[in-house]
């Protein structure tokens, strides 16, 4: 998670650096050079959304598990219960 | 019981009738000779009861008698005249009303003023002053102050705190946001109306030094069009410099767009024949002209009293010729389609007024084959055509 996060940080202020040192007429020569800073910045976002979707999937299950194990202990709790209730009786 | 109307009465009526010629008249002459006092509408109504006709009263007339119609006017033309035109020099409405009373020597208040103000569209100005001496009464006794002073913070919103910077009328100047006041203050700059500032760790109460970010609108935009607003996995500062990334590829793109670079092409080029969309009809046609528009597009303005402004970008018309006449009207892109296998079709155009045939050489041999024909020379119409194209196609070596 840290490395792709890193990798987004340090690739967007390489590209930036880069953008800035070409001027107007370099880039008119050269097109290609804006081309690709568009595709890069196209690919980090799919990876950002990516890492972002990861993350929600793995919150989910985290929940997912907190809820079942919420249940588990809600139903052994049920059952204790009923046996104090079975033992009163 | 005795009888309003006697028969005595009568007759003098129907004598009467044609001797005046206003009923008011008439009225006047017989209370005078009867000793009473009837009214107009008495005498209506007995003129209908027993079928007397007496002439008609006349406004003119009544207005000799009647002092309402006929009284002298408070508001005269010359008085609305002269309150018109103290709005030049007066700013508030009880100087304007001071003034009027001296002049015309009146005692006219300010409720007299509101209602002639309403009536004939004055547009006067407001009594600020009377106006703000009630406003601060009622806040003293609500806040215990009148007026905060400079460096007062106040909460807008749910989560905008802001600072009293100065006690300007414009209420734009005199608050300012305090992430964009302390942000001023830490780093010594003035920042300008594009500039924004972000919370770097999301909590807007932390106006910590390290916590505040200068950066553009586009910056917050893109994170908002791009819902990277609230990312979890990744934290605000590389989301900020991605979008920081995305906006200097946008300039840069933009600049060349204008000065006329790389992407400055039209969609299509002359010539070229395209698919016309009209909701859900098409038609074909062919691009007789490409025509430039420089737009200025994304129009924007500086907060309340800036200048509009906006990139000036190129858009592309085109004068297509379709299937009749001539066309002057220009035709967007958008509306406009490729058609990406027009290889594969034989396009052939036939002008509809003139049933004369195209400059294709296939279709001028055609058209030559019918007329030497003798069994063909005497088609005409849809079968002429018919003929005609499947000829074309025949020499094309086209099948369908």
């Amino acid at each position: 998670m840290l490395k792709i996060s890193q990798m987004v940080y340090e690739t967007s202020i390489k590209e930036i650096e880069k953008l800035d040192a070409l001027t107007i007429q370099e880039i008119e020569r050269h097109p290609l050079l804006l081309k690709t800073s568009q595709l890069k910045n196209s690919h980090v976002l799919a990876l950002i959304k990516q890492q972002e979707i990861d993350y929600k999937e793995k919150d989910l299950d985290l929940r997912t598990t907190m809820y079942d194990l919420r249940q588990e202990r809600n139903g052994i709790m049920k059952q204790n219960i009923k046996l104090q209730e079975q033992k009163l009786k | 019981m005795r009888k309003f109307w006697t028969e005595e009465k009568l007759e003098w009526l129907i004598e009467s009738s044609n001797l005046y010629k206003d009923r008011r008249e008439i009225l006047i002459q017989f209370n005078q000779r009867f000793c009473t006092n009837y009214t107009l509408r008495q005498l209506s109504l007995a003129s209908n009861e027993h079928k007397i006709s007496l002439p008609r009263a006349s406004i003119q007339k009544y207005k000799r008698y009647n002092t309402w119609l006929t009284r002298e006017k408070t508001w005269t033309k010359e008085k609305l005249a002269w309150l018109l035109s103290s709005k030049d020099t007066y700013d508030d409405r009880e100087d304007i009303l001071n003034a009027f009373n001296k002049k015309f020597t009146m005692k006219a208040t300010l409720k007299d003023l509101k209602a002639i103000n309403s009536k004939y569209r004055l547009a006067l100005p407001k009594a600020n002053r009377l106006i703000q001496k009630s406003l601060e009464a009622s806040w003293i006794s609500s806040r215990g102050f009148t007026e905060r002073e400079i460096g007062d913070e106040i909460s807008w919103g749910n989560s905008q705190v802001c600072v009293k910077v100065s006690h300007s009328k414009v209420k734009s100047e005199r608050y300012m946001l305090k992430a964009r006041y302390l942000y001023q203050i830490y780093h010594n700059i003035k920042l300008s109306t594009k500039d924004c500032i972000i919370f770097l760790d999301g909590d807007t109460n932390n106006f910590s030094k390290d916590n505040l970010y200068k950066s553009s609108r586009f910056v917050i935009g893109t994170m908002v069009g791009h819902k990277l607003n609230n990312t979890k996995s990744i934290d605000k500062e590389t989301v900020i410099k991605y979008c920081e990334w995305k906006e200097k590829i946008f300039n840069l793109t933009c600049n060349i767009e204008i000065k006329g670079g790389i992407n400055m092409k039209a969609k299509f080029k002359e010539g070229e024949v395209v698919l016309y969309q009209n909701g859900t009809t098409f038609e074909l046609g062919i691009v007789k002209e490409v025509v430039e528009r420089i737009v200025k597009q994304h129009l924007r303005q500086d907060g309340l009293y800036g200048k509009p402004t906006g990139e000036d970008t190129i858009q592309f018309c085109y004068r297509v010729w379709y299937h009749t006449g001539d066309t002057s009207a220009l035709t967007d892109e958008r509306n406009l389609h490729e058609i990406k296998n027009a290889y594969a079709f034989l396009v052939m155009r036939r002008k509809a007024d003139t049933s004369s045939i195209n400059e294709t050489p296939a279709r001028q041999l055609a058209a030559s084959i019918i007329d030497d024909t003798p069994q063909l020379t005497e088609l005409e119409g849809e079968s002429y055509y018919e003929c005609e194209d499947a000829l074309t196609e025949l020499i094309n070596e086209f099948k369908i």
